[in-house]
């Protein structure tokens, strides 16, 4: 980038509203997508949803290249002033991307709904929100995206347009508004007790002492907790497998997977923020919880999309545990594993597009597909922290950090962690052997089971691509012999809050 | 580019390969090799020269009696610097190692199935687990410890699948108990990191200056469970067992009796180096006055019981064999807690003495099994002209596992009956010697069904060259036991290194290898008549059996004598057992509920019993 000199850098006003571009051109795309399904021109419809992600994503591209040279911060809010809300950074841009190309690589082209543009328009709302999300820089805002995020993933479930879906639908809407309920209520106690708009770095700039009266502090954990019930962290972790054995394997990877991630991010910012209020404490149990419910629900799945709900509550526990340990060192695990299950859950979730009945049906499956079964298993490996694979040096770091901070509620921690990964081992392991089991020699099929042609179980070639990747780049991290700490370190350091 | 390509290369031409470097790269060209040509039918020769050509790169690095050698390859983790290296311990164990190897390849040359893809699969498996084994042999510290034990499991999985008479389910779950285990370690590891700041094995030391001995109780009990739950120790046992007993091929012997046994090393450098054997005298379990010496032994012991009852039990005789091998691991516990010269010298031997005679007890039935086409049940007779030399070997091995003279077994486990008198552990002393007499029993009844029961099925007419191969290695394994037997000078010089290298109280010896725990053993003569006599009593035994066979019509008295009578069928389930007589009634019931819970309950019970002590370890803290 040298020969990016001052004169070529854009105005502090052209930057802004390229950043506002990027993050409302699904917006706009899914308000005109109708428009020419309406007209007759299919075609145009079909090819202004994933135009519109396209351009969006190359623009955060060029964002986040540009980042580091922009003498000015970049902010994205609903509210008067950039300056009161914090200044985008690396990691926040680099989530957006991932969110924006999710979607896109996702991108269902409308082939399994009869009226394709409808649902191409959820689809675009459901980008809107998730990349809005990553960026946010007030709790307004991200309460905003948040629930055109929830919306539109409830909205592309039901649009599947079975009886199932809709109850799934109207089961998670229970722990959705009450989290609603919960943040809206934190909102209006924080703008009233610090005359403020919430934005990040108003709530930095505030002082501490606030932090530790009981409403403020009562109001910081119905925030957290609301937002934490909003991704079905526990008590709410029954409907995620619900959710996402209704869903197909796509939408649940941007409803569940990606968006609970997303906003893991922004508890995490904070967390920081109100550091001072002691919530890191109760939001330790809320993870282990999340871990120990995960588990025994991980335990009882009887198909694959529930098995990986479950399995990605065990790792958004581990996820918020790192977080929620405070430190630097905590951070950075927080993020490489993040990072990590973000790959495998890719992976994984394409999976379960076609691999979506019981888990009967993948009997013998590795005979039949050997290179997605090979990428499979190395990334079972490595979610189940098997040496030398990046799980394990995640794993090992989150549990020498955990020792090693000292809170009397660590050894329970630990021991809640250890049995989660345990449980969750014997349940990959147990789905591995079935994948190697010979077909005949499986147990019968199940009765309540519908009839499947075995070609059914066989993965499209997008999907199957997907895996073979992700099983790929597990392989080339494991082969660099340290997870790329340079890099999750250099995000981390750019961050005004971390 | 250039530049990096330039000290790419200027790097290389400055590397000087360590002894380690070239052993790790023979093992690796093994592997190679294995890809590349393990198609080929006698592929099993070729590698049974490139073992014996490790082997001969191992005795050079001269890692016994020397200063350790290093390899060149480290990694930096946790601003730590990971190294690998062989020392006395890591010498002694690869030489068992490698030897496996080597006879397990050359035992499968005269397997005619072990060709085309299944042969390259065979060759390709044992070559990595060997490689694994080679790196986990070089650790220099717990994380090293724990990457190379998890390599080990996974290529163990490997060679265990090749085996097509292995079940994928007990191998899965076998793998299963193992990855539970390594959580154990991983959290032990974690423990000693967050305390010491660092993954040295001798870091542990820094924990005794700690107060309270909770942080010394939690890693000791991290580290027992998460050992015994990797290498099936009671009462995680079945899957194990079920692996040994459906053993078709060599080189799952190789998991069997050589990789289970590597837990020992890594206690050997974890507890025994680390925790030392004084310190776990006096450390009590908190409001008790157990000592962890004592926890340690009775815990050896019921291990070596329930072995022993399981043994007595089985009708099947391979399954026979796999309860045998839990029992001597009993015995290798035992020896390494009571610790001391003898106690830690018992066990080394008897792991060296073990695997000689346990792989030359499998090797001749899996032979017996080929020769007479009767899969998957093995045949109990070989009326043929070598059928002297078979019993021969048979009953040298069986007289080395249950501790008779002249064979190497004896000294061992005189060993280890000396480490319990000095210790005057006299009730354990008393159970041992109990259990030992029934291994004794077990032991007649597996020379009984092997060799004096009518085969089941017609005998195939296999050349007589695929019976001078598969018994020269298993004869070649009898005649170490043997003359190792009457002259122990050799191991036990080993194992004075090993204990050397670990600051373990060193083993006195001289070339007869008489005891001193009981002075009048000192005596030449004395030690000389013991061994004469035994070797009196193993020609009389073969002598005896050998006339059996060629009778006619065998007496009833000998079919009656191990209580199996002669028309039994012989495609049996080996999960089930004889009625138990009088004299195995009144112990049965311990070992039955222990069966019980460990076969039906195995998995809920794991989790249970996992979820129990974390919480009373959690408690503790």
């Amino acid at each position: 980038m040298n020969w990016l000199t001052a004169d070529l850098l854009p105005s502090p006003e052209f930057a802004q509203r390229l950043l506002l571009v990027a993050v409302l051109l699904p917006l706009f795309a899914a308000l005109l997508v109708q428009l020419p399904a309406r007209l007759g021109a299919h075609s145009l419809a079909r090819l202004l949803g994933p135009l519109a992600l396209g351009s969006q994503s190359v623009l955060l591209l060029l964002l986040w290249l540009l980042l580091p040279l922009l003498p000015w911060p970049l902010a994205l809010a609903l509210t008067p002033t950039a300056a009161t809300v914090a200044p985008i950074d690396r990691l926040a841009l680099l989530l957006a991307m991932v969110a924006s190309a999710a979607v896109l690589v996702f991108w269902s082209r409308g082939l399994d709904h009869p009226e394709p543009s409808r649902r191409d328009a959820w689809m675009l709302l459901l980008a809107t929100g998730l990349v809005g999300l990553s960026l946010a820089g007030d709790v307004i805002t991200l309460y905003c995206l948040v629930e055109l995020t929830t919306l539109a993933g409830l909205a592309l479930i039901t649009l599947r347009g079975h009886t199932r879906s809709l109850i799934a639908m109207l089961r998670a809407l229970i722990p959705s508004a009450l989290g609603s309920l919960l943040i809206v209520t934190a909102i209006a106690i924080l703008v009233h007790e610090t005359q403020t708009l919430l934005g990040f770095s108003q709530l930095a700039a505030v002082d501490d002492s606030l932090w530790s009266e009981p409403l403020a502090r009562t109001a910081i954990a119905l925030l957290l907790f609301g937002l934490a019930l909003k991704v079905g962290m526990f008590p709410a972790t029954a409907w995620v497998g619900e959710l996402c054995a209704v869903a197909s394997g796509r939408i649940g990877f941007l409803v569940y997977a990606l968006f609970a991630q997303l906003v893991l991010v922004m508890i995490a910012r904070l967390m920081v923020i109100f550091s001072a209020s002691g919530i890191a404490q109760p939001m330790l149990v809320l993870a282990l919880l999340t871990l120990l419910a995960s588990a025994l629900a991980a335990s009882r799945a009887r198909d694959f999309p529930r098995l990986l709900a479950y399995s990605g509550g065990i790792q958004l526990g581990l996820i918020l545990l790192a977080f929620a340990l405070g430190d630097t060192a905590g951070s950075f695990i927080g993020v490489a594993l993040l990072m990590h299950h973000l790959l495998i859950e890719l992976a994984l979730f394409a999976l379960a597009n076609r691999w979506n009945g019981s888990l009967r049906r993948l009997n013998g499956l590795a005979t039949r597909l050997p290179w997605v079964t090979a990428a499979l298993v190395v990334l079972v490996l490595s979610l189940i922290a098997i040496p030398p694979l990046p799980g394990f040096w995640l794993r090992l770091a989150l549990i020498v950090t955990l020792t090693d901070s000292g809170l009397m509620i660590t050894p329970l921690l630990i021991v809640g962690v250890l049995i989660a990964l345990m449980i969750e081992s014997i349940v990959w392991l147990s789905l591995l052997r079935r994948l190697f089991v010979p077909a005949q020699l499986a147990t019968l099929p199940d009765p309540l089971d519908p009839c499947v042609y075995p070609e059914l179980q066989h993965p499209k070639a997008i999907d199957a691509a997907l895996t073979v990747f992700a099983g790929l780049a597990v392989l080339g991290l494991m082969l660099t012999f340290s997870p790329p700490t340079p890099w999750i370190e250099h995000l981390l350091v750019e961050r005004a809050l971390w | 580019m250039e530049t990096h390509l330039n000290t790419l290369l200027q790097t290389l031409s400055a590397w000087q390969l360590t002894g380690l470097d070239r052993l790790w790269l023979a093992a690796a060209m093994t592997a190679l090799l294995a890809l590349l040509l393990g198609r080929w039918r006698w592929f099993a020769a070729l590698g049974a020269l490139l073992y014996a050509l490790q082997f001969g790169l191992l005795i050079s690095t001269q890692a016994l009696s020397g200063e350790p050698v290093f390899a060149s390859f480290q990694l930096q983790l946790f601003h730590q610097q990971l190294t690998w290296r062989f020392h006395a311990v890591s010498w002694f164990f690869g030489l068992i190692v490698i030897g496996a190897a080597f006879v397990s390849s050359w035992f499968s040359a005269a397997d005619a199935e072990l060709s085309g893809g299944r042969g390259q699969r065979f060759h390709l498996a044992l070559a990595l687990h060997v490689v694994a084994l080679m790196v986990l042999l070089a650790s220099s510290d717990a994380l090293t410890l724990l990457l190379g034990w998890e390599l080990v499991g996974w290529t163990g999985l490997l060679l265990v699948l090749t085996d097509c008479g292995s079940r994928l389910v007990d191998a899965l779950k076998e793998r299963m108990l193992g990855v539970i285990g390594s959580m154990f370690l991983l959290a032990a590891i974690g423990l000693l990191y967050a305390a010491t700041g660092s993954f040295a094995f001798n870091a542990i030391e820094q924990l005794w200056t700690v107060p309270s001995t909770v942080a010394l109780w939690s890693l000791l009990g991290l580290l027992s469970l998460g050992f015994a739950l990797a290498t099936g120790l009671v009462p995680f046992h079945w899957p194990r067992l079920k692996l040994t007993g459906y053993t078709q091929s060599s080189a799952t012997l190789v998991v069997s009796v050589v990789t289970t046994r590597m837990s020992l090393f890594a206690v050997l450098l974890i507890v025994l180096s680390a925790f030392g054997d004084e310190q776990l005298e006096h450390m009590f379990l908190p409001l008790t006055w157990i000592s962890a010496h004592d926890l340690g032994g009775w815990f050896a012991a019921l291990t070596i019981v329930v072995a022993t009852i399981g043994a007595l039990k089985q009708r099947d005789i391979r399954f026979l064999l796999a309860w045998l091998m839990l029992a001597q691991s009993g015995y290798l516990w035992l020896g390494l807690v009571f610790g001391g010269a003898q106690g830690s010298a018992g066990s080394l031997l008897l792991v060296f003495a073990d695997a000689l005679a346990q792989f030359a007890l499998w090797l001749l039935l899996l032979a017996l099994v080929n020769r007479s086409g009767d899969h998957p049940t093995p045949a109990f007779n070989a009326p043929d002209t070598n059928r002297a030399l078979q019993m021969m070997i048979a009953i040298i091995a069986v007289f080395s596992l249950a501790g008779l003279p002249p064979t190497l077994g004896f000294v061992a486990k005189w060993l280890l009956y000396g480490a319990l008198i000095e210790s005057r552990q006299w009730i354990l002393l008393a159970l041992i010697a109990l259990a030992n007499l029934g291994l004794l029993f077990v032991l007649l009844r597996f020379l009984h069904r092997l060799f004096l029961i009518e085969p089941s099925a017609p005998k195939s007419s296999d050349p007589g060259w695929q019976t001078a191969i598969q018994l020269a290695p298993i004869l070649g394994l009898a005649t170490l036991t043997i003359v190792a037997g009457i002259a122990p000078g050799p191991a036990l010089s080993w194992v004075a290194h090993v204990q050397q290298t670990l600051a373990l109280p060193i083993v006195r010896w001289h070339p007869e290898g008489i005891m001193h725990f009981w002075w009048i053993l000192d005596t030449p003569w004395i030690a000389a008549t013991i061994k004469g006599l035994g070797g009196v009593a193993l020609l009389v035994v073969w002598w005896w059996l050998y006339r059996a066979t060629r009778a006619s019509v065998l007496p009833a008295k000998v079919r009656t004598y191990a209580y199996i009578t002669p028309n039994m069928p012989h495609h049996e389930d080996p999960d089930e057992s004889l009625a138990p007589n009088w004299i195995i009634t009144p112990i049965a019931w311990p070992a039955g509920l222990l069966e019980f819970l460990g076969r039906r309950l195995s998995p809920a019970l794991t989790v249970l019993g996992c979820v129990l002590a974390l919480l009373l370890w959690a408690w503790m803290l």
